[in-house]
């Protein structure tokens, strides 16, 4: 019975799968002339996110008899450079898991196969916004979002409501930075209950938005597209600020840990957590007693939000094409987003998933109204992060200076050498 | 019948050379292809502009080495590497001797002493690190749990510029020097105890005798842990990546890292060819310069 239901609803998604390049064989399950075999290259996830990426391969599989999927997972640290081996070497990978800040450096080097022709526009249309514009680049789709991603103010209700702290419930009542910094200083009690733990604390992904919400401008001026640079942007007066204000919360007020501290929400150790809503089920799994809720994400001036998340690209030596956009299509689908977020919690990257859970975006009457919040970010605040040949440098770089300035370093000096040395990385870029 | 007596000689002696070279084919062709050719490899690209995920790249001559030699970051790194290769090394000869004196004692418990000594070498460096990332953590660490228990402050080890290096080779240190202890305690249990008693009827102090008899006679087990722990503490990765990804302010970046990140984060296989073969030079010069420092004519 359970065989069955997997069989129909790989059925289902076989129906979505898209327009296959024009002159080659198409159909779901209809034989082709040999079996076929696609290397994928993905992430490894966590025990859901596999789970859902095995039951969809192997869908596709059934669905398709003459494709045959071998897929290498590698931990989410080693990936870009597993991923760089398998490209340099020109074989071991038809279709891959992309960051979409990837796009523009392999596209420079010709190494990602366009979309467009292959994907029905319906598809694409049906995209929310900001999940399409990462995909885009020099006016072509080089790949298909699987998830999106938002960020949201977890808080530990008990620890608040004992504070006398009540959080903000509407968007234009968010808490500024500095706000979040007063009470993040009233809930700490180091080492036993930091005020705030932010998730990726030292990844540009999350942490550009300060710099960015404190007036450094939009993500066009981050990296100037023409000259290729980031001096006088990066290391600007209000980006400096930022980073200065974000590196007093480690150092001069204490309210952040400077280690990683393993599950400190879920464990009663984090008053308050900015983190991605995929939180969510492991928060309800580890600590199902823990009185929990969500609010915004804190500003300067304006209010800006991380977004965007893991997409899947193919590689533009594949050597079956069709097959591979046929599993783009499958795995990217608008019936695989609703399974995706339904067990992992991701944001949706279609329209109309948002449509088919009302309680959850509309009136966010589940999970503490976490997932309307990031519903809200996503459609009003969240701007996505330079795409520029050499982004893997700039967030290396970037990511030192973050670091840096948790660990005490002066946040001028740290702006101003990263912004160097990120210039020297993508002078290699320009044509 | 003299000539006959060496044409046959001649033939069994090419016979014997031909299977030797047999048997060394393998590994000849081994070392060939993996290290010689890899390294030959290494030079030529070192040469290119090359990118990684291309393969290919402009003829830039010494264009790299210019860059790297102008670069502060390549400073601080071949310091931070040389620091971090001879200090563990010192170390490592310095541990590895007490535990072996220690363990060379014929008292109760020695056997278990030195299984306790061994013990970290078979664990892997990967896991061993991730397990010390998690000890030296400010928040949560164990190291500061004890140091907060006795009423002493917390340590950023691994997130101050001044501790991350040495706590980083602390835990190498630890890691191997087990490995190092056996060696010794071989060196030791190869030492005549004859040479102790005439020092005792001499009337030689411990410290004399440690002095004069054990160190000298442990000299090439000495020269042995010196060059093998420098080639292998030069070429350290694994710790630094798992631990401090070379922060904080490149304090534990070392070549290896260094190399890493410009050829599979920075995609730069010509620039992080070039850095390559500066280690290579390095190694090689720092293992010549010992090798000349424990030359001496006197052998035991």
């Amino acid at each position: 019975m359970q065989q069955a239901g997997l069989g129909m609803a790989g059925l289902a998604l076989a129906a979505c799968v898209p327009a296959a390049p024009a002159g080659t064989a198409t159909g779901g399950a209809a034989p082709a002339a040999e079996a076929v075999t696609l290397d994928m290259l993905n992430v490894e996830g966590d025990e859901i996110t596999n789970g859902i990426r095995n039951e969809l391969l192997a869908e596709f599989m059934t669905a398709n008899p003459d494709i045959k999927v071998a897929e290498t997972k590698v931990p989410f640290s080693q990936y870009t450079a597993q991923m760089s081996q398998a490209i340099a070497a020109g074989k071991g990978v038809d279709i891959f898991q992309l960051d979409p800040t990837q796009i523009p450096e392999l596209v420079f080097r010709d190494l990602l196969l366009p979309v467009d022709e292959f994907i029905d526009p319906a598809q694409l249309d049906g995209l929310l916004d900001i999940a399409r514009q990462v995909t885009e680049y020099n006016g072509k789709h080089y790949s298909m979002p699987m998830w999106e991603s938002s960020q949201v103010l977890f808080y530990n209700k008990d620890l608040l409501a004992a504070a006398g702290i009540e959080p903000p419930t509407d968007p234009e009542s968010r808490w500024s930075w500095e706000q979040t910094l007063e009470a993040a200083k009233a809930l700490s009690q180091p080492p036993d209950v930091f005020g705030l733990v932010i998730q990726q604390w030292n990844r540009p992904y999350q942490i550009w938005p300060l710099p960015e919400s404190n007036g450094t401008g939009s993500v066009e001026d981050i990296v100037d597209p023409v000259e290729l640079k980031v001096s006088g942007l990066l290391n600007s007066d209000t980006s400096v600020e930022a980073m200065a204000f974000y590196g007093t919360l480690y150092n001069e007020h204490g309210v952040s840990p400077k280690s990683v501290v393993p599950d400190a929400f879920e464990l009663g150790k984090a008053a308050m957590y900015i983190a991605i809503t995929s939180a969510i089920p492991r928060i309800k799994a580890k600590a199902p007693d823990l009185p929990w809720g969500c609010s915004y994400h804190p500003s300067f001036k304006t209010p800006v939000t991380p977004c965007s998340s893991w997409h899947i690209g193919i590689f533009n030596q594949v050597k079956n094409p069709d097959a591979a956009v046929k599993l783009l299509g499958f795995i990217t689908s608008p019936e695989a987003d609703v399974r995706w977020f339904e067990r992992m919690n991701m944001p949706p990257v279609y329209k109309e998933t948002y449509t088919k859970f009302p309680d959850h975006f509309e009136t966010g009457t589940v999970d503490e109204g976490g997932h309307k919040i990031s519903a809200w970010e996503l459609a009003n605040t969240a701007v996505i992060r330079p795409r520029v040949p050499g982004y893997s440098a700039y967030e290396d770089l970037y990511r030192i200076a973050i670091e840096n300035i948790v660990n005490g370093g002066d946040a001028k000096a740290e702006m101003d050498g990263a912004a160097e040395k990120i210039d020297a990385e993508l002078a290699r870029y320009k044509k | 019948m003299v000539n006959r007596f060496w044409a046959a000689y001649g033939a069994l002696e090419r016979r014997r050379a031909l299977w030797a070279y047999l048997f060394l084919a393998p590994t000849v062709l081994g070392l060939g292809i993996f290290k010689f050719y890899a390294i030959a490899r290494v030079l030529w690209t070192s040469l290119f502009d090359t990118d990684l995920l291309l393969g290919t790249g402009p003829f830039v001559g010494l264009g790299n080495f210019v860059e790297m030699f102008g670069d502060p970051r390549f400073g601080q790194t071949l310091w931070n590497s040389l620091v971090y290769s001879l200090g563990c090394t010192f170390l490592a000869v310095v541990v590895g001797i007490a535990l072996a004196l220690l363990g060379d004692r014929h008292v109760r418990g020695v056997g278990f002493f030195r299984s306790v000594a061994y013990l970290p070498i078979v664990i892997s460096l990967t896991i061993v690190s991730i397990v010390w990332a998690l000890i030296y953590a400010f928040e949560g660490g164990l190291l500061n749990g004890v140091f907060r228990a006795v009423g002493l402050p917390p340590q950023p080890f691994l997130t101050s510029a001044r501790q991350a290096l040495p706590a980083v080779m602390a835990m190498h240190i630890w890691h191997g020097a087990g490995y190092y202890m056996v060696l010794f305690l071989a060196g030791l249990q190869g030492i005549p105890d004859v040479y102790y008693e005439a020092a005792r009827i001499d009337g030689a102090s411990r410290l004399a005798a440690f002095r004069f008899i054990t160190l000298p006679l442990l000299r090439h087990v000495i020269l042995f842990v010196v060059v093998f722990g420098t080639v292998g503490y030069i070429n350290t990765f694994a710790p630094v990546y798992l631990m401090t990804r070379g922060g904080p302010q490149g304090a534990t970046t070392l070549l290896s890292y260094l190399i890493y990140q410009q050829v599979f984060v920075y995609l730069r296989l010509g620039y992080g060819s070039a850095m390559a073969v500066v280690l290579i030079v390095t190694v090689l010069s720092l293992v010549l310069v010992e090798l000349r420092l424990f030359r001496s004519g006197r052998d035991f």
